[in-house]
């Protein structure tokens, strides 16, 4: 079980942990990145208190991709060891929260405190065939997570029983003062379960675009559930065709402003100056310490904020977000919730990722991006299949209670 | 749009990140695809549409307008750049 932690000690009774880019006094935590090696934070963040506070033992930190950067939890420094799926070792756990979600399918009785930017805990808990509930934008404090994406970010729970990921968020949410963007609302009891028959809309045209054993498997599980869900079709025509594009503008854009105050001057990694030049300094540090895919995203995330670019991809982009919103909010007028399955694919071998295109991995997030633009609270559940696969629901904003009940149904 | 070496070279010295001869190329062809492939959002019509800055509606909280008192916090403690009581760094 420790190969899903970059630090892990023992613990009793029911067990939490929290992924590597939330923040835990006095244990390093890097984010999975060598830029941060040594960062012992100076304190909690605010889920961290209020896990403290409540008597639970903390296994660690759970390994995912640097930053958030990443399907498959394939994009760690090297120094950390690759998470393998908990069911099987030759595939991908899925990513970014991929630890976290290995670590709720082995550990019994464990909470996993993970982060989702575009699909971070849906992805790898259908893979690991555990549940993993991200909030509404706002419901958790972001005080202490290493952002990847201001307006995206939020902190959500894996677990492998539908009680242990509500006792999670229960623990969890609440408005936090320390973060201007935590919403005032009433926390119910997310922990009693009610009995509901709940309207759900399956996307046009989403079936079409997912491996057909999936579709097979979601559509069985769909026909089990006959009596006690009504389902119905419904229509997300812009998300469907533009969700990606404005996802990853958007998360890029934010991604460069965020990763530039790593110089390796104030914490993480350092080196002395050889030259009396804060950017030379700078650039070499950040040359030898982000991976790959950090280095792709920020750049591309720089190039939509440059002027001469900015208003036909970063402003274009927040425009198309607000009609992506508007559009959700309109068919959940009709529907308790969106159903459609978690990921397009079964996880994949690792050998099978290595060679795959940026592109090809961006387009692989269709599914959960959505949800994810739009601050939707969404849960994926996993179902009986071959492989491990989920289907993901999605409903209105705060609606966390209600889509605990529906996820019921489906456990 | 023409992306080329010398464009990506300019985002990346913006950025504060070097570039091997090798990853200039790389990154170059993964920009024409990837740009490209984002550009399909020019489709869409936008005229009159507010920005989404966040996803649900965010209120501003300001705290009174007073002193507060240090947090007791040695930040300094995490780096090895310092002198006194000051961050020590390269001239910017």
């Amino acid at each position: 079980m420790k190969e899903y932690f970059s630090y892990y000690k023992e613990g009793k009774g029911i067990t939490f942990s929290f992924k590597d880019n939330i923040v835990v006094k006095d244990i390093e935590s890097v984010a999975s990145s060598k830029i941060l090696k040594g960062y012992k934070p100076v304190f909690d963040a605010t889920v961290v208190t209020k896990v403290k506070k409540a008597g639970y033992d903390i296994l660690g930190k759970t390994l995912q991709d640097e930053f958030g950067f990443g399907s498959f939890c394939t994009n760690l420094d090297t120094s950390f060891n690759t998470p393998r799926n908990p069911l099987h070792p030759d595939r991908v756990t899925g990513g970014s929260s991929g630890g976290a979600a290995g670590a709720a399918k082995k550990i019994k009785n464990h909470i996993a405190i993970a982060e989702s930017t575009g699909g971070s805990i849906a992805n790898p808990a259908a893979f690991c065939n555990v549940i993993g509930l991200t909030p509404t934008y706002g419901l958790v404090s972001r005080y202490g997570l290493i952002d990847y994406a201001n307006s995206l970010d939020k902190i959500g729970v894996i677990s492998s029983s539908l009680e242990l990921v509500s006792l999670g968020l229960q623990k969890i949410a609440g408005y936090d003062e320390k973060d201007s963007t935590s919403v005032k609302v009433d926390i119910p009891d997310y922990t009693k379960r009610k009995v509901i028959k709940p309207v759900l809309g399956i996307p046009k045209g989403y079936l079409g675009i997912v491996d057909p054993v999936i579709k097979k498997d979601f559509e069985k599980v769909i026909t089990s559930l006959k009596n006690k869900v009504v389902f119905k079709e419904v229509d997300l025509p812009l998300n469907k065709k533009y969700s990606v594009s404005t996802y990853y503008i958007i998360a890029m854009a934010e991604a460069s402003t965020n990763l530039a105050k790593y110089t390796g001057l104030r914490y993480g990694f350092t080196k002395d100056f050889e030259k009396n030049d804060f950017n030379e300094f700078s650039s070499l540090v950040r040359s030898e310490c982000f991976g790959e895919e950090s280095k792709r995203r920020i750049m591309l995330g720089t190039f939509t904020r440059m002027a001469g670019y900015r208003d036909q991809y970063y402003d274009k982009a927040l425009r198309v977000r607000r009609l992506l919103i508007n559009e959700y909010k309109d068919v959940l007028k009709k529907v308790d919730g969106i159903i459609h399955p978690t990921m397009p694919i079964h996880p994949p071998k690792f050998e099978d990722v290595k060679d795959l295109k940026p592109l090809e991995v961006y387009n692989m997030d269709l599914l959960t991006v959505g949800a994810n633009l739009a601050g939707l609270p969404h849960i994926s559940m996993p179902i009986k299949a071959s492989l491990p696969t989920g289907v993901m629901i999605t409903t209105d904003h705060f609606e966390e209670k209600k889509l605990l009940d529906i996820g019921g149904l489906f456990e | 749009m023409d992306i080329n070496t010398d464009l990506v070279r300019f985002v990346a010295e913006t950025s504060r990140l070097k570039l091997s001869r090798d990853e200039l190329t790389k990154f170059t062809e993964e920009f024409k695809q990837v740009i490209g492939a984002f550009s399909d959002i020019s489709q869409v019509k936008t005229g009159g549409v507010e920005k989404a800055l966040h996803p649900v509606k965010i209120t501003n909280v300001l705290r009174k307008d007073s002193s507060l008192k240090k947090n007791g916090v040695d930040n300094l403690k995490l780096t090895k750049h310092k002198k006194q009581d000051y961050y020590e760094g390269p001239v910017l």
